[in-house]
């Protein structure tokens, strides 16, 4: 680009820019720069906390490689994220328009779908944990006759069980996804009725205008629930956590990336190899965000942008 | 917007008296405990607090409860890095010698020397545990005798055995475990023991991998022990229960609820466990008509008899704490004085590492405490001893579940355990020899 | 919403409103089953939450957990401390994102896409990282024990929040912006003006979601607070369990003293946070 002296409108326009956005320049400095280098610094020593850094040049980046958890913990994520994301924004998309509809009671059926999301997890992962057992749990309970029936054999295990596990978090997460249902509910609700009724006066079918119509002017709140899906993904942790008291049990199915790093870092110590750990992670949550930007940049839509 | 502004100064204003960092009040030393006993021991240790606090006016003593999960230790270690940490820190029995070694605790060897107190007052493992690198880092607040056996006595009638002679041998604890489980249809409804399910993978292979005589850690050479031929043997037999009864199977059983209390010897769906002392009144609270004996850990013939290891919590002085006389002087109260440890054992029913304590003579004639008594007297082992504590015991872990699991054989899966964790063993060691030499 | 089928005539048929009435009582006991267990848990003695089956109507019902729960920690005072911290986040963050967010997504300056940007990757680096540095730094400033770390924060912005208002103010349509700014009107006018009173769905939304965050918080409590008398009723929570042996009932309890009142207050709120939107207006 070319230069060329900013004009006096661009000018007040970046003063104005910088004023209103200077909380966050602010909080920027004191509590994000600064820990962000101590971090890239650590990672390039061993470090204890209690105990001042040792450089090791790049020995934790190396040591990577060979550190068959850091694998592992990284397949069970990206796992969660490719599955968990897509289905948590289809099933918080379906509530949320079940909720549009125009039928009497949505008031409380609205409270009824956004109560788990505000349920301490405390007690929700004891819930949880009852509600999969195998044997006397109720969702294996409901599936053993289906199951019998269709002649598919026994109910899974659930959390004694490495292969299903990482299902059993899934579906627990999906019962939390009151936060995006809103989300997508508020979103739902600024569809411009105009636009609906010049459809049905079209004869536009439903699938249509839901296609058409409704995810289209709802695609920046899509967007926005992907990506945060995206980020809490590979940062997923509290479940896990309470679910197995820390192990990533059975036999490492549900050692999820920020489960392996707590370890390393508040069980080990490792504070070093931690923030190695932390600025991979960082890195690939990056890319993960600019591609899902870039492949979305033609699907959404900004009524203010005037296009 | 004008109204809010104020209310937000008004806020500010309060908030601020809050800010100031307070070791001495009124002339009073503070001593600040950060300690973990919520739940049912809550009554208990404030009871102990009051106690000291009545005797020792001169002081201002502050239990904080500070939970018990990683969480605590991050609350812990960025208060140390911080340099705020509290007076008195409770520490998990084989965590000290990490702790030690990362620099979060003061060695209190010179504070012992001048109470007079030396290892012959401690129960051997206990004192053990709280020496690292030749100084004394904690002492003992309670040690617990890991474990005793217990059988259902009520099952043991039912199914024909004799509910006076519990299993002596691994053999006789396999055909009772056989006789005692209950199938209804596909599907377990009682289980004669889950070897893998006391307290925790990683305790549940040091219990029967002691019992079978094997060791984990050989201290003078600082080699880690794991797939050791008689652990391996242990593993072995622990996986033999995996293939009789079916893994999931069994899993479904324990997977109750999920919470630490959860324990499926009270449900009755297993009729014979490894018991952690606490276990006695959660019986007498859960179920109080259960008829249940306690004894010494099943061992094979060549194995080691009577075996055991003791758990429990320590006391410490973290670096950089203020107030140390006074933290020292709680810390002599309730580890290493007839008063303070008599009030601990009655107060949560556990017991002192302190052979002298009134307590222990209280309960030679309690029922069941009796027993746990004579296993913490006979006591050998404690967990080892070493820097990277916190990962033998989970890779000790994830080697009992791949196992279990079939994923790997218990000699792989153990072979495995002592490469991961002699590796990072060895990284601390040299770091120290580099250190030596005067090295950065 | 419980008015009658309104006048804007996307009617429904008695057959799809009877499907949509199933659909959404059968998705409601899915997601209701866990509120059920928890409040009858509430009603049983410890013994019983133990027992194998366990029994869905509590026999016999017993009330002894709440008096025994609320009394067990210092409630009143835990709650006290947990509002004063969550109203306060609640009003940072409000302030905070909307003026940050209004920065980002209607004032055309350079540099706004780049600050974006970071702000996003912000988002993306694990706290447990940052919070050792973090932590030294409150340190250093004598802040430790006190509620500053858990409030500040919030009144410098927070990423996921200034995301969240960002896309909302883009959806406002610039002919309304651009007319007030050929007006003479100052970004601050528009700002306060055209801006925030079209935004109040998404201030309550981010309101709710900030206020639950906080309410929820444990870590951040656990590791600022060193003074019982100042601790939160997260933390007051997972003092019912000990490695020694839990009381579930009183646990229970609690939980659903601290979670109904935030049932109750989405019920009756909800229309505010997702429904008080109408476009009508920004069509102008």
């Amino acid at each position: 680009m070319r230069p060329r002296p900013a004009s006096a409108n661009e000018r007040r326009q970046l003063w104005a820019g910088l004023a209103f956005c200077s909380p966050v320049l602010v909080g920027l400095v004191a509590f994000t720069a600064y820990p962000i280098l101590a971090s890239l610094y650590y990672s390039f020593t061993r470090y204890s906390v209690m105990k001042p850094p040792v450089w090791i040049g790049t020995a934790n980046y190396a040591h990577l490689a060979h550190d068959e958890l850091f694998w592992k913990s990284l397949a069970n994520t990206a796992y969660y994220a490719v599955i968990a994301v897509p289905v948590g924004i289809v099933v918080a998309l379906a509530l949320a328009l079940l909720l549009n509809l125009k039928v009497r009671g949505q008031a409380l059926y609205r409270t009824f779908f956004f109560v788990p999301s505000i349920v301490p997890l405390v007690a929700s992962s004891v819930l949880w944990i009852w509600l999969f057992n195998p044997q006397n749990g109720a969702i294996n309970a409901l599936l053993r006759p289906l199951m019998g029936s269709l002649g598919l054999g026994e109910p899974p295990g659930w959390f004694a069980d490495p292969v299903w596990s990482k299902p059993a978090i899934i579906l627990w997460s999906l019962w939390g996804v009151g936060g995006s249902m809103v989300i997508f509910l508020a979103a739902l609700q600024d569809v411009p009725r105009e636009l609906h009724e010049a459809a049905q006066v079209d004869g536009a079918r439903s699938w249509h205008r839901l296609r058409h119509i409704t995810l289209p002017f709802i695609s920046p709140q899509i967007l926005f629930v992907a990506i945060m899906g995206l980020i809490g993904a590979f940062q997923f942790f509290t479940p896990a956590y309470v679910m197995t008291q820390g192990t990533g049990g059975p036999v490492d199915s549900t050692l999820f990336y920020s489960l392996y790093l707590f370890n390393v870092a508040f069980a080990d110590f490792k504070m070093g190899y931690a923030c190695a750990l932390a600025w991979i992670l960082f890195l690939l949550i990056l890319a993960c965000t600019a591609l899902l930007f870039r492949s979305s940049a033609r699907l959404v839509y900004y009524a203010g942008e005037g296009r | 917007m004008r109204a809010l502004g104020s209310l937000l100064v008004a806020l500010v204003l309060t908030l601020t008296g809050c800010a100031r960092e307070v070791t001495e009040v009124g002339g009073r030393k503070v001593v600040r405990v950060w300690h973990v006993w919520g739940g049912t021991m809550a009554e208990g240790f404030t009871k102990i607090c009051e106690a000291y606090q009545r005797a020792h006016p001169e002081i201002l003593l502050k239990p904080v409860f500070a939970a018990n999960d990683l969480a605590t230790n991050q609350k812990f270690f960025t208060a140390v890095a911080a340099n705020k940490p509290p007076e008195v820190i409770f520490v998990d029995g084989p965590q000290v010698a990490s702790w030690a070694e990362w620099g979060a605790l003061q060695p209190l060897t010179e504070l012992c020397q001048e109470a007079g107190i030396t290892e012959h007052d401690y129960f051997r493992p206990c004192w053990v545990q709280n020496e690292y690198k030749g100084d004394v880092w904690a002492m003992t607040f309670c040690a617990d005798p890991n474990f005793g056996f217990v059988w259902n006595k009520q099952a043991f009638r039912e199914v024909g055995l004799d509910p006076e002679q519990p299993p002596r041998t691994i053999a006789d604890l396999d055909r009772c475990a056989r006789a005692l489980t209950r199938r209804q249809g596909d599907e377990l409804v009682r289980i004669g023991l889950i070897p893998w399910s006391q307290y925790g993978a990683a305790n549940s292979i040091f219990t029967w991998g002691w019992a079978f005589g094997g060791d984990f850690f050989d201290p003078a050479t600082q080699r880690i022990t794991a797939d050791d031929p008689r652990v391996v043997k242990a593993l072995e037999w622990m996986v033999s229960y995996a293939r009789e009864y079916d893994v999931t199977r069994i899993a479904s059983l324990e997977r109750g609820f999920g919470a630490a209390e959860q324990n499926p010897f009270i449900t009755g769906k297993v009729a014979m466990m490894c018991l952690h002392i606490g276990g006695i009144a959660d019986l007498a609270r859960y179920a109080p008509d259960l008829d249940y004996g306690v004894t010494f850990i099943p061992a094979p013939p060549d194995g080691e008899q009577r075996s055991s290891w003791v758990g429990g919590w320590c006391v410490a002085l973290p670096r950089g704490a203020a107030n140390r006389r006074e933290a020292w002087e709680f810390v002599r109260w309730v580890c290493a004085t007839p008063e303070g440890t008599e009030l601990v054992g009655r107060a949560t029913g556990l017991f002192p590492g302190w052979k002298a304590s009134p307590y222990l003579q209280r309960v030679r004639t309690r029922r069941h405490y009796d027993k746990f008594l004579q296993i913490l007297q006979e006591c050998r082992h404690q967990r080892p001893v070493m820097p990277v504590q916190a990962r033998y015991m989970r890779e000790l872990s994830r080697a009992v579940d791949a196992a279990v699991y079939g994923k790997l054989t218990p000699a792989a899966a153990l072979r495995r355990a002592r490469e991961t964790t002699q590796r990072e063993l060895d990284l601390i060691t040299q770091s120290d020899r580099r250190a030596g030499e005067g090295g950065p | 919403m419980a008015e009658p089928d309104d006048s804007g005539g996307r009617g429904m048929s008695r057959m799809a409103t009877i499907a949509a009435h199933t659909a959404l009582i059968l998705l409601s006991l899915v997601f209701l089953v866990p509120l059920l267990w928890l409040i009858t848990s509430s009603l049983k003695t410890d013994a019983q939450i133990l027992r194998f089956p366990p029994e869905w109507i509590p026999s016999p019902v017993t009330l002894k957990n709440y008096p025994g729960g609320l009394t067990f920690i210092p409630f009143w005072r835990q709650l006290g401390n947990t509002l004063l911290i969550s109203s306060l986040t609640v009003l940072g963050t409000l302030l905070s994102c909307s003026l940050v967010a209004y920065g980002l997504a209607r004032v055309r300056w350079r540099g706004r896409n780049a600050l974006f940007g970071i702000l996003l990757g912000t988002m993306m680096l694990p706290f447990q990282v940052t919070m050792v540095p973090v932590f030294v730094m409150f340190a250093r400033i004598g802040w430790v024990d006190t509620f500053w770390p858990l409030i500040v924060p919030h009144f410098l912005g927070s990423a996921f929040y200034i995301f969240l208002m960002r896309q909302f103010f883009l959806t406002i349509p610039l002919e309304l912006t651009e007319a007030a700014r050929i007006d003479g009107c100052s970004e601050w006018d528009i700002y306060r003006r055209i801006v925030l009173p079209l935004s109040k769905p998404v201030l309550a939304t981010v309101g709710l979601f900030a206020f639950m965050a906080s309410w929820n918080d444990y870590l951040g409590p656990l590791i600022y607070l060193a003074d019982e008398s100042r601790y939160t009723l997260s933390l007051g929570l997972a003092s019912f369990s000990s490695q020694y042996g839990s009381y579930p009932g009183m646990l229970m309890a609690v939980t659903v003293v601290i979670t109904v009142p935030i049932i109750v207050i989405f019920f009756f709120a909800q229309r505010t946070f997702i429904q008080g939107i109408t476009l009508t207006g920004i069509k102008g």
